[in-house]
C-alpha cells in the first residue's frame, strides 16, 4: 500500500470578501455553481483527488473568510500549505489592489522556508459579467502589480468564471502541479501527520502531553 | 382584524398559563414545554419578553417598549448614523440620492426622549483611536457599507422571505443593512464583523412572520392596545435593534467570539479546557492524536451560534435560540451566559460525534466537523436539539466543579455512545474488536499520562485496525 501513497498537497485560498473564492472551489471540487453561497464564517474545507503525471495527489482545499486576515489564528490555517491562491475579482479594483497584502499576510502567518520562491497564483474571477462592469484597463494595472520590482506578485495569472466554469479546472491543475512540486522540495515529512496508515510506529506519543496541558 | 383577535388571545392564554409569572413562563420555554406544538406558541412574545420587557404584566409593557424605541429613534435621528446610501454606486440597487434632502422615516406618534436608559448603545464607551484601527482596519463609511450590504445580498439563499425579488424583500434587506450599519456606528471597537448578519438575519425573519400592521385599529380597544403595541409592524426595526443589541452584546457574544482575536481564541481555549474535563478520548484523539487544532473549525460554531451547523431548517436554530434567550435571563447580574451556554454544547455535540470521530484521519475529521451530520442526528434522536441543549444546561451548572463535570461526561458517554467500550488506563488484556462486519461496537482503550509506550501503542493499533475495517467495509459496500 505504501508504494502508492497519495500525496496530500495543501491548498489556501485567500482574497477580499465577495471576490468568488468559495464559488471557485465549489465550481472546481463539486462542479457546480450556485448563486447561493452564504458568506464563508471561519473557513471551509474541501478535497479532491487528482492524477497529475500519473501521480495520485488529494488536493485539500482550505476556503478561507475574506473578512478576516485571521492574524494570530492564521498560523493554524496556513501552516504546512504547499501552494496559496490569490484571488481577485475583475470588476472589483480594491481586491486587486489587495493582492499583495493577503500575499505578505500569508508569508508572515505561514513562515515558509522559502518564501522567495513559494508557489502563489493569481485567479481573477468573475470574467463572465459584462465588459462596462470590469476594472478600467485591468491589464495595465495588472501588469503595474505583477512586474513591479519591489515585491511584485510576478506569479501564474488565470482569468476564469466560477459561474460559466470557464479556466476553472486548468487554474486548480496548475495549483496541484506547483503544489506538488513544492512539496517534493520540502520532503514529504509534514504530511505524514494526515495519512495515519502509514505512521502507526512514527507517531509522536512522546510528545502527547503537551496538547492536554490547557 | 382576525390575526390581531389571534394574537390577542394567545398572548392572554399564555399569561393565564403561566399565571403571570414571567419565571414560570422562562421555565416552560427552558424545559421545551412552551414550544411549536402548544396552539399558543409565539416567537415573538418569548423574545421580546425576555429581552425587551421583563415581564408578563401587560400594564408595563408600554413603559419599556417606549423607552427601547426611543433609543433607536434617537439614533436614527443622529446625523452621523445616516446610511451613505447616495455613496453607493449609482447602479446599486440600494443607491439612494442625498438623504439630508429627504424627510428622515417619520412615525406617526413621535416618541418622547427618554432619559435614564440601561442599554443605551451609544453609552458604549469608545475606544482609542489606535485600538479601534488595529481590530477594524477596513472602514470607511462606505466601506463599511459596502461589506454589509454584500453579505445581507447573501443572506439565507434558501429564505424566499429575502430572494423572491418582490418590494417587500428589497425593504427587509434595506432595513438589515439599516440596523447593521447603525449598530456598528454604535459599537466602533467591534465594527462590522461577518457573521452578525446572520445572527440579525434569524431574528428579523422570526419577528416579522408575527408582526402586524396597527395603522387601521379603530375597532381595538386600550388594552387590546397595550397587547398589539408588542406586535407593531411599524416598530419593527426599532425592536429589532433592541433585541438583537441584547442578542449579541448583553449576552457577551460579541466579546467572547467577534472582538478581538486574544479574546476568541480565549474563548477557544476555555472550549478545549471543558472539552477535556468532560470527554478525554475526544480530546486526545482531535488534539493530541489527529493534532487538529480548535480554531480550524470552530470559529463559525461559535460565531453563528449553532445557526450553520443545526440543519438547514431555521426552524430547528429557531427553537434552540428560544431556549438560549430564556436562559440568558437566568445569570446573575454583570455576568454572561449565552457565550459560555454555546461552548457547553459544542462539547455536547462532539460527545456525540465520538464513534465517527474515532474513525477519522485528520481530513476526514475536518470535514465531519465543517459539516456536523446533524440530519443523522436528527433521524436517531429526533428530540436532538432538546437533549443537546439540556445536557449543556446542566454542563454549564458545573462548570466550574472538575469532578463533577468528569462524571457528567461520563453520564453523557452512557447515553449516546454506550456502544464504544472505553478503558481509562488499562494496559493489559484488551480485546480486539470482533473481526468481520464493522460494528461500532468497538473498544478502545484510553491511553492516560502515566500509562507506557506499550499502552499507547496498543490504542494507535486498535484505532488502525477500527479504521481498516471501516476502510475494508465501504470497500466492500461499494
Amino acid at each position: 500500500m505504501s508504494a502508492r501513497k497519495k500525496t496530500l498537497l495543501k491548498v489556501i485560498v485567500l482574497g477580499d470578501l465577495g471576490v468568488g473564492k468559495t464559488s471557485l472551489m465549489q465550481q472546481f471540487v463539486n462542479k457546480k455553481f450556485s448563486h447561493q453561497y452564504k458568506a464563508t464564517i471561519g473557513a471551509d474545507f474541501l478535497t479532491k483527488d487528482l492524477t497529475i503525471d500519473n501521480k495520485t495527489v488529494s488536493l485539500q482545499i482550505w476556503d478561507t473568510a475574506g473578512q478576516e486576515r485571521f492574524q494570530s489564528l492564521g498560523v493554524a490555517f496556513y501552516r504546512g500549505a504547499d501552494c496559496c491562491v490569490l484571488c481577485y475579482d475583475v470588476t472589483n479594483e480594491k481586491s486587486l489592489n489587495n493582492l499583495s497584502s493577503w500575499k505578505d499576510e500569508f508569508l508572515v502567518q505561514s513562515n515558509v522556508s522559502n518564501p522567495q520562491d513559494f508557489p502563489f497564483i493569481i485567479i481573477g474571477n468573475k470574467i463572465d459579467v459584462d465588459e462596462s462592469k470590469k476594472i478600467p484597463s485591468l491589464q495595465k494595472k495588472l501588469l503595474n502589480i505583477t512586474n513591479n520590482q519591489l515585491g511584485g506578485l510576478n506569479y501564474p495569472l488565470f482569468e476564469t468564471s466560477a459561474k460559466d466554469s470557464i479556466n476553472v479546472e486548468t487554474a486548480f491543475e496548475n495549483v496541484a502541479r506547483m503544489a506538488l512540486q513544492q512539496e517534493e522540495l520540502n520532503g514529504a515529512s509534514r504530511n505524514d501527520m494526515n495519512d495515519d496508515y502509514h505512521d502507526a510506529i512514527n507517531i509522536h506519543l512522546e510528545n502527547d502531553n503537551s496538547g492536554c496541558a490547557c | 382584524m382576525s390575526l390581531k383577535n389571534e394574537i390577542i388571545s394567545k398572548v392572554l392564554l399564555t399569561t393565564e398559563q403561566y399565571k403571570g409569572s414571567f419565571a414560570a413562563f422562562r421555565t416552560a420555554v427552558l424545559q421545551n414545554e412552551y414550544t411549536s406544538t402548544n396552539p399558543n406558541f409565539s416567537r415573538l412574545l418569548i423574545w421580546k419578553l425576555c429581552f425587551l420587557t421583563e415581564t408578563l404584566n401587560i400594564p408595563s409593557w408600554e413603559l419599556k417598549l417606549l423607552a427601547s424605541r426611543a433609543v433607536y429613534q434617537l439614533l436614527r435621528s443622529n446625523p452621523e448614523m445616516n446610511v451613505p446610501w447616495h455613496k453607493l454606486d449609482k447602479d446599486n440597487e440600494f443607491y439612494q440620492p442625498n438623504a439630508s434632502k429627504l424627510i428622515p422615516n417619520t412615525v406617526a406618534h413621535p416618541l418622547t426622549r427618554i432619559h435614564d436608559v440601561q442599554d443605551d448603545p451609544l453609552s458604549a464607551k469608545t475606544a482609542p483611536d489606535d485600538l479601534q484601527k488595529k481590530n477594524n482596519p477596513v472602514q470607511t463609511d462606505s466601506e463599511l457599507l459596502d461589506a454589509i450590504i454584500l453579505d445581507v445580498q447573501r443572506l439565507f439563499p434558501g429564505e424566499d422571505y429575502f430572494h423572491n425579488g418582490l418590494d417587500a424583500a428589497f425593504a427587509a434587506k434595506r432595513q438589515l443593512i439599516t440596523i447593521l450599519y447603525i449598530w456598528c456606528k454604535c459599537n466602533p471597537t467591534v465594527g462590522y464583523k461577518q457573521g452578525i448578519h446572520e445572527i440579525l438575519g434569524l431574528i428579523y425573519l422570526n419577528m416579522i412572520k408575527e408582526s402586524v400592521s396597527l395603522t387601521n385599529t379603530t375597532d381595538c380597544t386600550a388594552d387590546d392596545m397595550m397587547i398589539l403595541s408588542l406586535y407593531n409592524l411599524q416598530y419593527l426595526e426599532h425592536d429589532l435593534f433592541a433585541l438583537f443589541n441584547r442578542f449579541v452584546v448583553s449576552s457577551g457574544i460579541v466579546a467572547a467570539f467577534y472582538e478581538t482575536e486574544q479574546l476568541l481564541m480565549r474563548s477557544i481555549e476555555s472550549f478545549n479546557g471543558l472539552l477535556m474535563k468532560v470527554d478525554q478520548l475526544v480530546h486526545y484523539n482531535l488534539i493530541t492524536k489527529l493534532r487538529l487544532d480548535t480554531p480550524l473549525w470552530i470559529i463559525r460554531f461559535l460565531r453563528l451560534l449553532l445557526l450553520r451547523e443545526l440543519s438547514n431548517d431555521l426552524e430547528v436554530a429557531s427553537l434552540l435560540w428560544d431556549k438560549l434567550v430564556a436562559a440568558e435571563l437566568e445569570k446573575p447580574i454583570g455576568q454572561t451566559c449565552l457565550s459560555d451556554m454555546i461552548i457547553c454544547m459544542i462539547v455536547v455535540m462532539l460527545v456525540h460525534l465520538k464513534t465517527e470521530l474515532m474513525l477519522c484521519d485528520f481530513s476526514e475529521a475536518l470535514s465531519l466537523l465543517l459539516h456536523y451530520p446533524i440530519t443523522t442526528k436528527m433521524t436517531v434522536y429526533p428530540d436532538f436539539m432538546n437533549l443537546l441543549f439540556r445536557d449543556a444546561h446542566n454542563l454549564h451548572a458545573l462548570r466550574d466543579k472538575d469532578l463533577k463535570l468528569y462524571e457528567y461526561g461520563i453520564k453523557l458517554n452512557k447515553m449516546y455512545n454506550s456502544k464504544i467500550k472505553v478503558n481509562f488506563g488499562a494496559s493489559n488484556g484488551s480485546t480486539p474488536s470482533s473481526p468481520g462486519v464493522l460494528s461500532p461496537k468497538a473498544s478502545l482503550e484510553m491511553p492516560s499520562k502515566a500509562d507506557t509506550r506499550a499502552a499507547k501503542l496498543k490504542f494507535e493499533k486498535n484505532r488502525l485496525e477500527m479504521r481498516l475495517k471501516k476502510r475494508a467495509q465501504e470497500m466492500i459496500n461499494q
